[in-house]
């Protein structure tokens, strides 16, 4: 898929490091992204998008909690603006992570494509990878190891999304509604694997403002609950570091 | 702003462009930036709370058919997973299992 001449031009290290890639990216992270996105899949699926818009949504904006905040959102009749809002807010974290991530291979990947394609293959799983990779062995090496492992999550997610979908479209109500509930334990869980005081300060004023901030709120809720709980976590501890 | 009304396929795309211009910031000012100042930080918190709270909002009032199910159960299945998750070491395929086959099993019970 993305060769790209790096193979043949360079020598056995390259090779391993992208065979490596190949491994990491088949194991767990493309399990994980699977395991998730058919959740996503059939909530699509639940919320009256088709199998194609569902695809999209996955290869196209290729961050969880943004397609889950979207799919909700429209179900629950948000203004356009709200739902725009609250997807971009639920994905500035691609911001630093892409500055860091691109820097890291800043020399490698020179060309703006590559580095756009670096940053949009970044998901939760991808990202520490990479930067793992850019730790042990040398910067041209870890890219050639991150660009099979970005491509297999990302087919990965596809195809999850689409076997969420069809499952949804066919299956009785119980694993209907219990792949959409999966949603909420996937992206709740993959808060508590932050240990940093800060971000679960952040997590904790967001969970408790959410659903008391809808029902006062229900177009602006979200939003709301990012500003003041955001803000609440950086006032009381964010400074201190 | 009134609601326009927009074909789903329309606000996917809308979606990821506002998505993808955070990836193409951060691409374009790579090693430009201090990830680690003031700015991001508070950026962090702003984002981590407005997911949090969708997700706490998803759990306790949530939109189309799961709203149709017992708050007890979906709590539950929550913290079910979660238990299930911290026994077995932060693993976030085992926390999500185990959340996903209480509330089916929970669903199941009730004979919904």
């Amino acid at each position: 898929m993305r060769e790209r001449g790096t193979i043949e031009a360079q020598g056995p290290v390259r090779r391993v490091a992208f065979f490596e890639g190949v491994r990491h990216g088949l194991a767990v992270p493309s399990i994980v992204v699977f395991a998730t996105m058919l959740g996503f899949g059939s909530l699509a699926h639940a919320n009256g998008f088709s199998a194609l818009e569902a695809l999209l949504a996955t290869a196209l904006i290729w961050a969880m909690p943004g397609q889950v905040a979207m799919a909700d959102l429209k179900a629950s009749g948000a203004d356009l603006f709200v739902i725009l809002l609250a997807v971009s807010m639920a994905s500035v974290r691609f911001f630093p992570m892409a500055t860091i991530l691109v820097g890291t291979f800043r020399t490698e990947a020179r060309h703006p494509a590559a580095r756009l394609l670096l940053a949009h293959l970044m998901s939760a799983s991808t990202w520490p990878m990479g930067m793992a990779a850019a730790q042990r062995m040398p910067a041209a090496s870890a890219l050639v190891y991150y660009w099979p492992v970005g491509t297999l999550c990302i087919t990965a997610g596809c195809i999850g999304t689409v076997a969420g979908y069809w499952l949804s479209a066919d299956m009785p109500e119980i694993v209907r509604l219990t792949l959409v509930f999966l949603n909420v334990v996937f992206l709740a869980l993959l808060f508590a694997l932050n240990r940093d005081r800060l971000v679960i300060l952040a997590v904790a004023a967001g969970a408790v403002l959410g659903p008391p901030l809808h029902a006062l709120e229900p177009n602006y809720g979200v939003v709301l609950t990012g500003l003041i709980g955001g803000t609440f976590a950086y006032a009381i501890l964010g400074r201190r570091r | 702003m009134s609601s326009l009304a927009v074909t789903p396929l329309v606000l996917v795309l809308l979606s990821a462009a506002v998505t993808f211009l955070w990836r193409g910031l951060g691409a374009a000012l790579a090693s430009r930036i201090d990830t680690e100042g003031t700015l991001f930080r508070w950026i962090a918190c702003v984002s981590y709370a407005t997911v949090a709270g969708l997700i706490s909002r998803m759990t306790v009032l949530p939109t189309g058919e799961i709203a149709e199910t017992p708050l007890a159960l979906r709590l539950g299945a929550v913290a079910i997973g979660f238990a299930v998750f911290f026994l077995a070491k932060r693993n976030l395929l085992l926390g999500a299992a185990a959340g996903a086959a209480s509330f089916a099993s929970g669903l199941i019970l009730l004979g919904s």
